[in-house]
């Protein structure tokens, strides 16, 4: 696997900042917030600091660069034909050059397209540089996007003929025209104090989403073919559902993340019992941390705060297409390390949100792990992952 | 295999309301979202299906047309010698436009608004272009119940193409696809010339 995050760059650097539950949220640096009404922001960092990328660049096509970097020397892929081998990924919205754009003789025409720079396009190369002829499939279902790539190679490499799906994804909104058209939309945290805590799962003052930005790949493969030595970690099961409620609000209930834990849980040939923690969407924001909260109880039912659960996202924000691809290296890190982390910046609990929700890290024997994300329009996942003995 | 297919000309009216319980939420759609969901009601109309069972994916075409205001936002953000203005942007470029419009931009919104105006609930994706996305999605959806694939797309000059199929997993292998990373509406671009010929 591979990662490009605000917590670090690199698996090692990335598992360290669990460990340490390093900060990854600041004020932005990339462009320009003067007179910005929010200002945070979770920047990819290497060796602790932020990226360089060029104002004008797509920063997604630098992560890809580094995520590849570390993905491509692993052996696995070159055991496969080229037809064997997939790419299913998720992303977020287009990127477009604004500021090249604005100052150009084409803004004039409204001849916008040559500086927009689509999510299917930056993969491109990528799938050319492993490559993977055996097809190229993108999603872009907002906050569930990588997730949704995640489930779908699980599948893939279930009921086809395929053997090895490289998978995961690649966002950032870190550019004023989403980074406002987020604002926009009443989302992002406007928390006043250090920065680094703007971002709050479950916290009673929890005050909004931090936009974060970042990489993360997986080469999946079919058990029979898998190295015993390499592997590290199983998908047991996996769905997907969608709310059916408002746009802009999750269904306060969790019915359909609920929906999509359950049948995922099924799937894995499990039941709720054998589910030892679950990593949450956990945003930051009151409605969906109280959605997942409904959902918890739906899922576990009287047995919810037996089952310890953690957000990434107070340390890298929220990486929009890229968070389950994130969010499934940090369930990695807890099935490797046998420890469900502390959810950075939880400090005074919502006693509306009585969810078992730790600040200080606990080991503890972990087989299999639930993953949850659920998307701004209503879309749901949930992964079942298990432990590799 | 049940199909429906529009093409609309640059402005031309697609008659969604008639699909919608709550009509207040036509504010949200661009051109695309609203024959994705026209198109979904005339599948249901030729064959209702339980929405909350069968798996919906959808793929959106590589976008070519914007309607969410670029034009606005790019003509107050540059200053007096013609430079692009992070200040103005904040001031004038962006505050002048409707926090509607970012729903115009994002990938999922056809597939959601699908989810809301007919109550399907269950299985779902929403790809980037591909038809291969949808194949595949189709194949590996874990029901042995039929499904519903769909795409749809603005084109440059404002025209809009959609269509949606009720298929059975046995019914993919047979879908009209030339090349597999082609954009997926050509699938059933070709389904319905096929059906007209």
């Amino acid at each position: 696997m591979s990662v490009v995050s605000p917590i670090g760059t690199g698996v090692d650097e990335f598992f360290t900042g669990i460990d340490t539950s390093r900060y990854g949220i600041d004020n932005i640096r990339c462009f320009n917030t003067e007179n910005y009404p929010v200002t945070l922001g979770a920047e990819a960092r290497k060796d602790d600091s932020v990226l360089a990328v060029g104002s004008e660049e797509d920063r997604r096509i630098i992560f890809n660069r580094h995520a590849f970097d570390e993905l491509s020397p692993s052996p696995r892929l070159r055991s496969y034909t080229p037809e064997e081998r997939m790419m299913i990924v998720g992303s977020g919205v287009d990127f477009f050059r604004l500021r090249e754009y604005s100052e150009s003789a084409h803004a004039k025409t409204n001849d916008w397209h040559s500086y927009s720079h689509n999510s299917c396009g930056i993969y491109k190369e990528c799938a050319a540089s492993f490559d993977c002829k055996g097809g190229t499939i993108v999603n872009v279902a907002a906050c569930v996007a990588s997730s949704q790539a995640i489930g779908l190679s699980y599948r893939t490499l279930k009921e086809s003929g395929k053997k090895a799906v490289i998978t995961g994804g690649c966002d950032s909104m870190l550019n004023p025209m989403h980074y406002m058209g987020f604002y926009k939309l009443g989302a992002l945290s406007d928390w006043k104090e250090d920065p680094r805590q703007g971002c709050r799962p479950f916290d009673r003052d929890r005050r909004g989403v931090v936009l974060g930005e970042g990489a993360a790949y997986f080469i999946l493969e079919k058990e029979e073919y898998a190295s015993p030595n390499d592997r590290l970690a199983e998908i047991a099961g996996y769905s997907s559902t969608v709310d059916a409620y408002l746009v802009t609000d999750p269904d306060p209930e969790g019915t359909y993340i609920a929906r999509a834990a359950v049948e995922a849980i099924r799937d894995a040939g499990i039941t709720p019992d054998d589910i030892d923690c679950v990593h949450t969407h956990g945003t930051g924001t009151v409605k969906n941390d109280s959605a997942e909260c409904s959902a918890m109880k739906i899922i576990f039912g009287n047995k919810y705060r037996d089952v310890p659960v953690f957000s990434l996202k107070g340390q890298v924000g929220h990486l929009i297409g890229a968070c389950g691809a994130i969010e499934t290296a940090a369930v990695i890190y807890s099935l490797q390390k046998q420890i469900v982390p502390a959810t950075v910046n939880f400090e005074n609990p919502d006693p509306l949100i009585d969810l078992t929700i730790l600040k200080t890290p606990l080991k503890k024997k972990i087989r299999y792990i639930l993953k949850l994300n659920a998307a701004f329009g209503g879309q749901n996942t949930a992964i079942v992952f298990r432990r590799c003995d | 295999m049940i199909s429906v297919y529009h093409r609309f000309s640059p402005g031309e009216t697609i008659p969604v309301e008639q699909y919608l319980k709550n009509r207040k939420i036509k504010k949200y759609f661009n051109g695309e979202t609203s024959a994705a969901v026209l198109c979904m009601g005339e599948l249901m109309e030729k064959n209702p299906v339980n929405p909350h069972t069968t798996p919906v994916y959808y793929a959106t075409g590589i976008l070519e047309y914007e309607d969410y205001g670029l034009a606005g936002i790019v003509s107050n953000s540059i200053d007096g010698t013609g430079h692009y203005s992070p200040l103005l942007f904040i001031s004038r470029g962006l505050s002048n436009v409707s926090p509607l419009n970012q729903f115009k931009i994002l990938h999922n919104m056809p597939l959601s608004f699908i989810s809301i105006a007919f109550g399907f609930t269950s299985d779902n994706s929403s790809l980037y272009s591909s038809a291969i996305g949808l194949l595949v999605s189709a194949k590996t959806a874990a029901t042995e119940e039929r499904i519903i694939i769909g795409s749809g797309k603005g084109y440059r000059d404002g025209s809009i193409e959609c269509g949606f199929a009720l298929v059975s997993k046995d019914e993919v292998d047979s879908l009209p696809v030339e090349d597999p990373q082609e954009e997926a509406v050509l699938m059933f671009r070709r389904i319905a010339e096929k059906a007209t010929a």
